[in-house]
């Protein structure tokens, strides 16, 4: 479904990834691990075209992405929740999961998709007047992912949804991921949680320092000392 | 600026600061060269209308360094620039005027105005004192706001200034021309004053305080957490711009002879702040190159908008053409080089760079 | 007591204008960080789009007014285009001198084919006409400008609560990136808001120039620097205390005609900045905007 093909992506003289290339298919979740700064969110910001490739192609669903904006990448069914959450801060939960179907017409089901946020979330729900601002993470990242929800994506890729939470939502927050796949979402996680991904992962990559180091099924991570390895040095897959 | 790099050069080696010293000095006297060069050239084979007009953009150069030291290094648009020309004019104008004229032109003037003559040297040093201390007391204000609400409170400046100055009769004349100043300030004096006030703006930007407040401006909080006092720099910074700006109203009072509020309003504001822009305000050299680029450009517009003929056709006067080659220079450059024509760099760096592409061709040629 | 009702009306007119003013300059810059000082040169836009028309023949008032908002409307969606989006993107300077520019263009067209001297426009001055309201004299003009205000405000907050391109706006003002990740086009946000911008600033050219009842090239300049200050004063971004921030001009400046003899009239723009310097001392983030600290995303 999407194809990252030896993407190199730069912020002025640095080089924050170098030929990297990554493919999901249909129906899979994928996990996508590294240390800090090893060019994860450089790589989704790049697939979403919030920056621009030095080298390349990305292809989604069959479809050159290089030549569309940000927008037209969302209407295609690509949809991201960005790192750090990013709710709308000064908006409703409700206006939040409104923008998020900035894609759609507001129609009947527009108005169904807000009821199957609510019992995904029930918490927010209940929450439905409050800005985002004034919830809690978790809350928070519940927020963000239901507002991707929203837009009624085929490919949804999260930057690092359990960062900053208490181990019991990050819980929470998985087994929720594992119930989307049965949506007929695809899934592409960015995580520093790397075990508790692998669990459920069909297949993983290990990025670090920008270049990949591991592409391959998640269990074969999961053996003892794999992960270390593939951190810190190259592990043939 | 790089932090750490910043933190390198703030604690700074000796030897280091002496080779920028060195540079800045080599940089400022190109300056000066090239300034005394055109202004001994147009002295020697100038018309009186050309000696004239280098006259007023050399006073206007001052006008604009002193708007760069500002501006160039702290990054806030300042619009109250005109007001300290019009304050050191008049300050000079009051001072220097002979007591008989002032007898029959402001007889009323408080404190005694009206019978003080200082001479025309201690009349330029009393009001570039008095601008310097206006400067320091709306610099104390200023210091403590950033951004837009900075340039708005040295929009205020320039509005109070004008108020008072309009307002106030018994000692400004209100709207009305003061005159009689003493004309003793020529081009000659004038090229001297433009060297100095060069020299001065480019040790400033090239100081340890110019360094750290540059530094400051592209990220106030690491300056911040560095221990650097970036108000008491901004502050400095604009104590020296506003003396700096006072000195070219000076200059103009003593060199035109008679002086209008008028004339130290908006457009002069924008016409120098433009200078600036398209020169690039981030350097020395760019005042110097905007002045000049805009000098020059606005004169032969000038030429036409008072209708002219070409070639057997008579194009009709139009009023205006100036202004908008202005508005469309401005915005051109800052579509297309936000830095203006210098990008920042100073005339030394340039001619480094020159140099270095002139030795790679040579290897490869 | 009379005259205290009177001059209290006169000021909420007077503040109005600059209410709408400072509005459209918020609303801009919240979206994209862009301090439009080529703002107030819509007022000279209206002003010449409308003695066009009358040179032309066309004297109907009504007529006249439509086709100025949409005149003022349309260039401010031009300008986006043409000036505004190259500098979309870089630092707050650059966006503030290149606005600076195009008001020096746009006073200087205005100049080049009119005339450098100011125009009679006429056809709205029927509005300055006295009404006598419960004994109280006012003109028609002053109700509208009130009233018609009112209306704007209230439909802009509809706008911003109710529709989903307003939602975005509001959003883009704190997190533009994550409204482009919502699917929703930068292109139309940001064109949105000077088209409101635009509209807004065409209301208030009208009633200025009903009261005025003559156009000039420059005529832009004071009200433009005058919506800054009630900008700064309420906060600069905020959209409320845009509001907020004209009505307390417009009452200022009443009061200073009323306080300060006919002999220091030269002092009153200089007392309003005066005053807003002062204001700036004690607070320097405005009177309802946010505590900002050296460093801050700010213009
Ligand atoms: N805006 C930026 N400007 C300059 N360099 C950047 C910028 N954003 C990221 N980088 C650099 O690019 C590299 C990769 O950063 P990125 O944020 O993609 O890493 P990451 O894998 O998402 O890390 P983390 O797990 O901490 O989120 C880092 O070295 C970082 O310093
Ligand atoms: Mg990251």
């Amino acid at each position: 479904m999407l194809e990252i093909d030896g993407v190199s992506i730069n912020y002025g003289p640095v080089s924050a990834v170098r030929n990297v290339s990554l493919k999901v298919e249909k129906g899979e979740i994928v996990a996508l691990l590294g240390p800090n700064g090893a060019g994860k969110t450089s790589l989704l910001s790049a697939a979403m075209g919030l920056r621009p490739l030095a080298a390349g192609s990305i292809r989604f669903k069959g479809e050159d992405m290089r030549r569309l904006d940000t927008e037209s990448r969302v209407r295609r069914g690509l949809t991201l929740t960005p790192e750090g959450r990013k709710v709308f801060a000064n908006l409703t939960v409700l206006e939040n999961l409104d923008l998020g179907a900035a894609t759609r017409a507001k129609g009947a089901d527009f108005h169904a998709d807000i009821e199957m946020c609510f019992e995904l979330f029930p918490i927010l729900a209940e929450r439905r007047h409050q800005t985002g601002g004034s919830l809690s993470g978790g809350e928070q990242q519940m927020l963000a992912i239901a507002r991707a929800l929203m837009s009624r994506p085929s490919l949804l890729m999260l930057d690092e949804p359990s960062l900053g939470l208490a181990p019991r939502i990050v819980g929470q927050i998985f087994r929720l991921i594992r119930d989307l796949r049965q949506r007929d979402l695809t899934i592409l996680l960015v995580e520093q949680n790397a075990h508790e991904v692998l669990r459920f992962a069909d297949r993983a990559y290990v990025l670090s320092t920008g270049e990949c180091r591991y592409a391959g099924p998640a269990a074969r991570l999961q053996e003892a000392g794999a992960l270390m390895q593939a951190y810190i040095g190259e592990l043939v897959a | 600026m790089n932090t750490i790099a910043f933190a390198e050069r703030t604690r700074g080696s000796r030897p280091f600061l002496d080779a920028r010293l060195a540079g800045n000095l080599r940089g400022s006297l190109w300056l000066v060269l090239i300034a005394a060069a055109i202004g001994l050239f147009v002295m020697a084979f100038g018309s009186p209308f050309i000696i004239r007009l280098t006259a007023t953009a050399f006073i206007n150069l001052i006008a604009v360094v002193g708007l760069q030291i500002f501006m160039g290094n702290s990054n806030v648009v300042n619009i109250g620039h005109a007001g300290f020309m019009a304050l050191g004019a008049y300050f000079t104008a009051i001072f220097a005027t002979p007591v008989m004229i002032k007898a029959s032109m402001i007889p009323n003037a408080p404190f005694g105005l009206a019978g003080v003559e200082v001479g025309a040297l201690y009349a330029f040093l009393i009001s570039v004192a008095l601008t310097s201390l206006i400067g320091l007391l709306t610099g104390l204000v200023l210091v403590r706001l950033a951004g837009i609400a900075a340039t708005i409170l040295t929009i205020s400046i320039l509005v109070i200034v004008q108020g008072v100055l309009v307002t106030w009769t018994d000692l400004f004349r209100g709207a009305q021309a003061f005159f009689g100043i003493p004309k003793v300030v020529g081009l000659g004096l004038i090229i001297v004053a433009t060297a100095a006030v060069l020299v001065v703006a480019r040790m400033f930007k090239g100081s340890r305080l110019g360094v750290q407040l540059r530094a400051s401006a592209t990220d106030p909080l690491a300056a911040e957490a560095m221990g650097v006092d970036v108000k008491r720099l901004r502050l400095i910074a604009w104590v020296l711009g506003s003396a700096v700006v006072g000195c070219a109203g000076a200059l103009y009072a003593l060199y035109a002879g008679t002086i209008n509020a008028r004339a130290f309003y908006f457009h002069t504001a924008f016409l120098t702040l433009a200078m600036a822009i398209v020169g690039g305000m981030r350097s020395v050299t760019g005042a110097m190159v905007g002045v000049a680029l805009l000098t020059v450009l606005l004169e032969l517009i000038r030429i036409l908008e008072g209708g002219i003929t070409v070639l057997g056709i008579a194009f009709p006067e139009m009023l205006g053409l100036s202004g908008l080659m202005l508005g469309v220079i401005i915005v051109a450059v800052m579509c297309f080089r936000s830095d203006g024509f210098m990008g920042g760099h100073e005339i030394e760096e340039v001619f480094a760079m020159l140099r270095r592409r002139l030795v790679a061709g040579k290897r490869e040629g | 007591m009379d005259y205290l009702i009177e001059q209290a009306l006169n000021g909420f007119s007077i503040g109005a204008q600059y209410s709408l003013l400072a509005l459209g300059l918020a609303i801009v810059f919240s979206v994209m960080g862009l301090v439009n000082f080529a703002h107030g040169e819509f007022i000279g836009v209206a002003g010449y789009a409308m003695f066009a028309m009358a040179a032309m023949g066309m004297t109907d008032p009504w007529l006249l007014v439509v086709f100025a908002m949409a005149t003022v409307t349309l260039v401010a969606l031009v300008l986006e285009r043409v000036a505004f989006r190259p500098v979309r993107n870089a630092p707050p300077t650059t966006g503030l001198l290149t606005a600076f520019g195009v008001g020096i263009i746009l006073q200087n067209l205005f100049l080049l084919m009119v005339s450098p001297r100011p125009k009679a426009v006429p056809e709205l001055s029927a509005l300055n006409q006295t009404v006598e309201v419960a004994g109280h004299n006012f003109t028609i003009l002053q109700f509208l400008e009130v009233g018609v205000t009112s209306v704007a405000i209230a439909g802009l907050v509809w706008f911003l609560k109710g529709t989903r391109i307003g939602l975005a706006m509001r959003a883009a003002a704190l997190d533009f990136t994550t409204v482009r990740l919502m699917g929703m086009r930068a292109n139309r946000v940001i064109a949105t808001a000077f088209a409101i911008s635009g509209l807004l600033a065409s209301i208030a050219a009208i009633f200025f120039i009903a009261r005025r009842g003559a156009i000039d090239p420059f005529m832009g300049l004071l009200p433009v620097l005058k919506a800054f200050v009630a900008c700064v004063l309420g906060g600069f971004g905020s959209l409320p205390g845009a509001v907020v921030g004209g009505l307390l001009l417009g009452l200022v400046e009443v009061l200073l005609i009323v306080l300060l003899p006919d002999k220091l009239a030269g002092l009153r723009d200089a007392s309003v900045f005066l005053i807003v310097g002062v204001i700036l001392v004690f607070r320097p983030q405005g009177i309802l905007g946010r505590r900002v600290e050296l460093g801050d995303k700010t213009a």
